[in-house]
């Protein structure tokens, strides 16, 4: 999840960006101009008691620069963290320019942007994938998200679909996996998503199209169609989708 | 029949002398030789023979006019005398004279024929008695012949061209009285033949038409008689049946009595009568059908009668028309009036078609049925009664042994069943016969086959349904953990994009090269294979291979001697 917030590259941060400031109109003068107008005109007005907050400026406005995220790893994804996490922490630090670290204590991850940060949604895809892992999907894959913006991230219950109770859920989620997890697997090939089945929780990440795709079929399974009609529904589908590329 | 001896008297203005000299040379022996001898000379008509029979005609009639039979030479007189014109008397006198000659010749000739029958049986040394008789005849001969002769005489004179030489005929035929019978007879016939020619050769009337081989006048009276004979015949199919004869000709005395067998009684119950060859039968069997006696059946019609003369000319033509060829003999006749007597219900209506064939050939045709007697709704009725016959004697025979049912051998003649068609439901295929000309044939269709290509492989079938178009089952699905990471995946496929068919993925290329392994390994193998199964031995298929060669001398290369050492 990109930040919406302006996504205005900043420079490299060094010495040079003082004498930029200098040289480049920025917002201050600006602001300056506009204070200015604005003041005189708060003048004018009788002093309130209100308190008197100076017009902010580009800069004030852009969010905090050295911003903070917190993601907590559930005790299940612990061990592998600690197994894979040159694998987390090196594409963060090297392409996305993030400070990141692991607080045993509290089991948190932190995220930090500094000053090399240059993207602005930088820290948001650093959240997601941290995120992403910690759901329970691979390092690798996960890792998609970083390089793509347009992949996401679905959760969704059993209960939601369907009450289930007892053996029901159980079959349910019996016939989600399948046997080896067979129809798993066929969906993710199929449909070109990941699939994290949780106990009662199901997690997709893929594009939307294909997770939409991915969704329905695991649905039809909580529902009780048999695989092999998923499947037939998935080989029309893919058909389709083949064609359509 | 002396008394014609006495004609010695002598007439009136005539010596005896005279009269037997007349009668004498009436026929000259030239004559007898030339022309009784042989009748045939008398067949194609000639003008000396007229002549001579004409002169006798004349002496002969001479002769017998100067008998004194006829005590008319007052009235001959008388009519010399008369002061007429000598042309007109002359007519009236030959008619006087004639008439009362001509009847007593007739009378006289018919007794002479008979007379002559009998002399003919007889052997002939008495000839010379016979031709006295004859001669002593002569005078009535003559008389009743003159009558005869000057009848046709005298229609000749009508015809004749001048009355002179007519008067000189008749003089001549008058004197003229002495003849033989026979050759009077023959005479008559001839001159009735030369007069008939005469009488033709009158009719013919020139035309333009007519040349050496045609004549229109012929063709014409031709015509005219197939016409008559044709109404004629109309008339009899109508069942219009013309009364029998009743007069008989005097001309035709030979055939008198056949005349008389001719005589078809229409009336008579032929199933009545016995054999009827002889005169006397038919005058038993018309005793026992009185009601059904004719005048006509037995005697000729009264001279100069009309029935008569239609009697002579109806037996001229019927002479000519001859329906039933078959002169059956007089022993077969006796059949079928058997056969008749035995079915006398067979035929009740006797009908005749040939009414001028003679009573044999009436009688057969009624028995026995000649083919073209019967009308066709006879001969069609004739063959369905066949038909019928010999189908019900079938119906009523015993049955074919085939058609009877079960059938043992017993109950069969021998060898019968050879004959027949038997069908058999044959348990085993019927052997092939090998024989020169099939083999002949099989291997030229084996060359013919082998050199077009055609050859009898089993085809696959093919569903004819077109197989829907279901794309989806292109796709196999991969039910496998997925090797490649989600990063991975789109990585590939961005990659993909971007640099088009190029691009091999990583797994992709590895797995080629393991394809191009396995390529290897299998045309080796298959080079192999081929190898042991081929009839013609194919060489291993031309690699580029690197060969190492060294310029260097070939002998130098093999020695191995040590020079230098």
């Amino acid at each position: 999840m990109a930040s919406v917030v302006d996504k205005q590259q900043q420079p490299t941060h060094n010495t040079a960006m003082d004498e930029d400031d200098e040289v480049l109109i920025t917002a201050d003068q600006l602001n300056s101009v506009v204070a200015a107008s604005s003041s005189a005109a708060v003048e004018g007005a009788a002093k309130s008691d209100k308190p008197d907050f100076a017009p902010l400026s580009a800069k004030d406005l852009q969010t905090k620069r050295n911003e903070l995220r917190r993601i907590r790893v559930p005790p299940h994804r612990f061990s592998p963290l600690k197994a894979d996490w040159l694998k987390i922490y090196s594409p963060i630090v090297e392409y996305l320019k993030l400070q990141i670290r692991m607080n045993p204590k509290t089991r948190m991850i932190e995220i930090r942007a500094c000053a090399e940060t240059e993207d602005v949604g930088a820290i948001q895809k650093a959240a997601d994938f941290v995120r992403a892992y910690c759901m329970g999907f691979t390092a690798e894959d996960s890792l998609a998200l970083l390089r793509m913006e347009d992949l996401f991230l679905e959760t969704f219950e059993v209960k939601d679909v369907k009450t289930l109770n007892g053996d029901h859920l159980s079959r349910a989620i019996g016939r989600i996996a399948g046997k080896d997890g067979k129809t798993k697997f066929t969906i993710e090939n199929t449909t070109k998503t990941r699939i994290v089945l949780a106990d009662s929780k199901i997690h997709i990440l893929g594009t939307y199209q294909n997770i939409k795709i991915a969704r329905d079929a695991v649905c039809n399974l909580i529902l009780g169609s048999p695989p092999g009609k998923v499947y037939s529904n998935l080989r029309t589908l893919s058909s389709r989708m083949k064609e359509r590329f | 029949m002396g008394k014609k001896r006495s004609s010695t008297t002598p007439s009136v203005g005539q010596p005896a002398s005279v009269v037997d000299d007349s009668f004498a040379q009436t026929i000259p022996d030239s004559f007898i030789k030339q022309f009784i001898s042989r009748p045939g000379a008398f067949v194609v008509p000639s003008a000396t023979a007229r002549a001579a029979a004409m002169e006798v005609v004349g002496s002969t009639y001479n002769a017998a006019n100067f008998s004194d039979k006829f005590g008319l030479y007052d009235d001959w007189n008388t009519v010399l005398e008369s002061g007429f014109d000598p042309s007109l008397q002359i007519w009236e006198l030959i008619n006087v004279r004639n008439e009362p000659v001509l009847k007593y010749t007739t009378d006289i000739m018919k007794e002479l024929s008979q007379l002559i029958d009998s002399v003919n049986d007889e052997s002939d040394s008495n000839a010379s008695d016979s031709d006295e008789e004859e001669e002593g005849i002569e005078g009535d001969s003559a008389a009743s012949e003159d009558e005869v002769m000057s009848a046709e005489v005298s229609e000749d004179a009508m015809s004749e061209e001048e009355s002179d030489n007519a008067e000189q005929l008749d003089l001549d035929s008058e004197a003229d009285s002495a003849s033989d019978l026979d050759s009077s007879n023959d005479k008559g016939m001839d001159d009735d033949s030369e007069e008939d020619d005469d009488e033709e050769d009158g009719t013919r009337k020139p035309s333009v038409l007519d040349d050496q081989f045609f004549s229109l006048a012929d063709v014409a009276k031709f015509a005219d008689d197939a016409e008559e004979e044709d109404m004629r015949d109309r008339a009899i199919l109508a069942g219009d049946y013309p009364k029998p004869p009743a007069g008989q000709d005097d001309e035709e005395s030979d055939d008198s009595d056949e005349d008389d067998e001719d005589d078809i009684d229409m009336f008579q119950d032929l199933t009545a009568l016995d054999d009827d060859e002889d005169d006397d039968s038919d005058e038993e069997a018309a005793g026992a059908k009185a009601d059904e006696m004719m005048y006509t059946d037995f005697f000729k019609a009264p001279r100069g009668s009309k029935r008569g003369m239609a009697r002579a000319s109806l037996e001229k033509h019927a002479k000519r028309v001859k329906f039933d060829p078959n002169t059956v003999s007089d022993s077969d006749a006796s059949e079928p009036e058997a056969d008749l007597e035995s079915e006398p219900e067979s035929h009740p209506v006797t009908r005749t078609r040939n009414l001028f064939a003679d009573d044999d050939d009436v009688d057969d045709d009624n028995g026995g049925g000649a083919a073209d007697s019967k009308s066709e709704f006879e001969k069609r009725q004739e063959k369905l009664q066949g038909l019928i016959t010999k189908l019900e004697d079938e119906a009523v025979d015993k049955k074919h042994w085939a058609m009877t049912g079960e059938v043992t051998s017993a109950a069969r003649p021998k060898d019968s069943l050879l004959e027949e068609d038997l069908e058999f439901e044959h348990v085993q295929k019927p052997v092939p016969i090998v024989t020169q000309e099939a083999t002949q044939t099989l291997e030229d269709v084996i060359k013919r086959r082998i050199l077009n290509e055609e050859w009898d492989d089993v085809e696959r079938k093919k569903d004819v349904q077109a197989k829907p178009f279901r794309p989806s089952e292109f796709i196999e699905l991969n039910d496998k953990a997925p090797k490649k990471s989600l990063a991975e995946e789109y990585e590939d496929d961005y990659m993909a994009q971007k640099a088009g068919d190029s691009y091999v993925a990583e797994d992709d290329a590895k797995l080629a090269v393991t394809h191009r392994e396995i390529d290897v390994q299998f045309r080796n193998l298959f080079a192999q294979l081929d190898a042991l199964s081929h009839f013609h031995f194919t060489p291993k298929p031309a690699t580029a291979d690197i060969e190492i060669c060294t310029s260097a001398p070939a002998l130098q290369m093999e020695e191995k001697l040590p020079v230098n050492v």
